[in-house]
């Protein structure tokens, strides 16, 4: 990018984005609020979708995320190299999305879904990092009882999967095209000055 | 970090993730070395007993899970890799998030080639407590209006609205900022070593009237026989309302459509105009067919520009090869201290449109103190070097 602007939106979106994970992330991850996560990736949908309209370079989406991992290591609490990565996963997406669709409001609703569908499958990911294959396989049965229990036969686990993962791609759909309506009241209260 | 804590820190997460109990162990007790090593003085206690805590419920509920549909055996097993590999990342990441500051990331980006990133994060750590206070002041702000102590969970959206365009404007300043200041680093002018003639700057709103102005500049100009050319964009209008707009040649009088209005979710460049080749060609030829030595008129210059687009490769090469002596720009003036530095410009007249009937004479001044100095500019009118207008 040779244009100065995209670094200097980047970092402050990356900025806000990277505030808002510290203070209000950090409390819901404390409090153990359910679906956490999926609201701190909506956040991260409508910081990444605004700076986009604002301003649609090409990178810049990504390069918020990196300056929002990078803020997420003073947050409290030590453990961040899975929400680094979520915020990185979810900046990547956002980027490929835009980029293919030309900054619109496509991009935007296909990025939201994205994001928010990487949320459950990147925190999966890590489970299989942190516990091992074994582990995974172990959790995976579990679930599998517990689901024939409750009368649910077959492969329950990969279905609850699926169909977590459909919902939080529904529901980032849903955050794409309103932070593409925030983003474009956004454009007009600057472009009018107020 | 130093050196060795950063070394065996990183031998410690890539040997806790291998998939043996012995390199676990090694794992982490090189992350235990890690912490000793980053935190001689002041071991963390409270942060190592919260890693252990969390190590050890993780790795009590996986031993459950895996008892019961596995086998008890299994597991113990695999409760122990869960504690080993978790412990060992918690610590790791702790004392790095402890140690690792501001000015470490910024050398590792210089080290990396990589200072813009580097001066990325550092303007994102700064503007930090800045927006901070803007969230507060904008959650007091609806809580007042809406007469209440706590915003309204559907105030919500009016807040995020808020916050961004704070978070655009001070984006814009910081922009402003470091182009004022010519951050080597953030900032490459375009123009290169290419010499710059002194620039006649008339700023003012969009819609204030510089096209006419320099319309009206141009013609006495013209007529009192400078060596003119160039191009100004006068607005196209139906039923009182701009549509678009035109380029106008100044030495020709040949017109062509530049843009058209087709709304921001059409527009291009994130405008809400439709730009037309005609319009850049006719442009292009308006400003590269200029005597050498002459007076360049541009108008105007914009946010494309500044990108490196629209007239910009245009007026680039009329710039060094037909070397004008002066050159007359129409711009916004938020715009301008960005365009001084992209154009390394030195000798600069700034001349507000809000002047009035003085910024014509102003301007017709400015142009004739440039072509022969010593000429005095009226009241109002700034004349200087670009660091004192700065």
């Amino acid at each position: 990018m040779r244009d100065i602007r995209p670094w200097t939106y980047a970092a402050l979106f990356g900025s806000l984005w990277g505030a808002v994970e510290l203070s209000l992330g950090t409390v819901l991850s404390a409090a153990r609020i359910p679906f956490a996560g999926l609201l701190m990736a909506a956040v991260g949908v409508l910081c990444l979708v605004t700076a986009r309209r604002l301003y649609p370079a090409v990178g810049m989406s990504l390069l918020m995320g990196v300056v929002a991992a990078f803020l997420k290591v003073f947050s409290l609490g030590g453990f961040v190299i899975g929400p680094m990565t979520g915020i990185l996963a979810e900046a990547t997406v956002v980027e490929l999305a835009m980029t293919a669709t030309g900054s619109t409001a496509a991009g935007a609703i296909t990025g939201g879904a994205l994001a928010l569908a990487t949320a459950p499958l990147q925190q999966l990911l890590w489970v299989l990092v942190v516990v091992g294959g074994e582990g995974a396989a172990g959790w995976a049965r579990v679930l599998s009882r517990v689901a024939a229990l409750f009368g649910w036969r077959g492969s329950a686990t990969l279905q609850l999967v699926l169909a977590f993962t459909g919902a939080a791609a529904l529901a980032g759909a849903v955050a794409g095209a309103f932070s593409w309506r925030v983003a474009g009241r956004v454009t007009r209260r600057l472009r009018g000055g107020t | 970090m130093k050196r060795l804590p950063l070394l065996t820190a990183v031998v410690a997460l890539v040997a806790a993730l291998l998939p043996s109990l012995p390199a676990q162990l090694l794992g982490l007790a090189l992350a235990g070395a890690t912490v000793l090593l980053a935190e001689p003085r002041s071991f963390p206690t409270r942060a190592v007993l919260h890693s252990v805590l969390l190590a050890a419920t993780a790795a009590g509920a996986t031993t459950l899970a895996v008892a019961w549909s596995m086998g008890p055996q299994r597991g113990a097993h695999v409760g122990l890799t869960v504690f080993l590999r978790l412990l060992a990342l918690l610590l790791v990441t702790t004392v790095a998030s402890r140690r690792l500051d501001a000015d470490d990331l910024h050398l590792l980006a210089a080290r990396l080639h990589l200072p813009r990133l580097g001066l990325a994060l550092g303007l994102a750590l700064n503007s930090l407590p800045h927006l901070a206070e803007a969230g507060r002041d904008a959650w007091i702000a609806l809580a007042v209006r809406s007469r209440r102590r706590r915003p309204r969970l559907r105030h919500l959206p009016r807040l995020a609205e808020v916050l961004l365009a704070h978070t655009a404007r001070i984006a814009e300043e910081a922009t402003a900022a470091a182009a004022l200041r010519g951050h080597s680093q953030l900032f490459r002018p375009l123009l290169g070593a290419t010499p710059v003639p002194p620039v006649v700057a008339v700023v003012g709103r969009s819609g204030t009237g510089k096209t006419p102005l320099l319309l009206r500049c141009a013609t006495v100009l013209a007529e009192r026989g400078y060596p003119l050319y160039g191009f100004v964009q006068p607005a196209l209008s139906e039923n009182g309302q701009k549509v678009g707009f035109e380029v106008l040649d100044l030495r020709t009088g040949r017109r062509a459509l530049l843009a058209r209005r087709v709304g921001l979710e059409h527009g291009q460049h994130g405008t809400q105009f439709q730009f037309e080749r005609e319009g850049f060609a006719l442009a292009r030829a308006a400003v590269e067919a200029g005597p050498p030595r002459g007076l360049l008129v541009v108008d105007e210059l914009g946010p494309v520009e500044l990108r490196g687009g629209g007239h910009w490769p245009a007026v680039h090469r009329a710039l060094s090869r037909r070397a004008p002596a002066v050159v007359v720009i129409g711009l916004r003036r938020h715009l301008l201290a960005a365009f001084l530095a992209e154009l390394g410009a030195e000798a600069v007249t700034v001349v507000d449109v809000g002047m009035g009937d003085a910024a014509e004479a102003a301007v017709l001044q400015a142009v004739t103190a440039a072509f022969s100095s010593g000429v005095e500019l009226p009241p109002g009118c700034t004349r200087g070097n670009r660091t004192e207008l700065e």
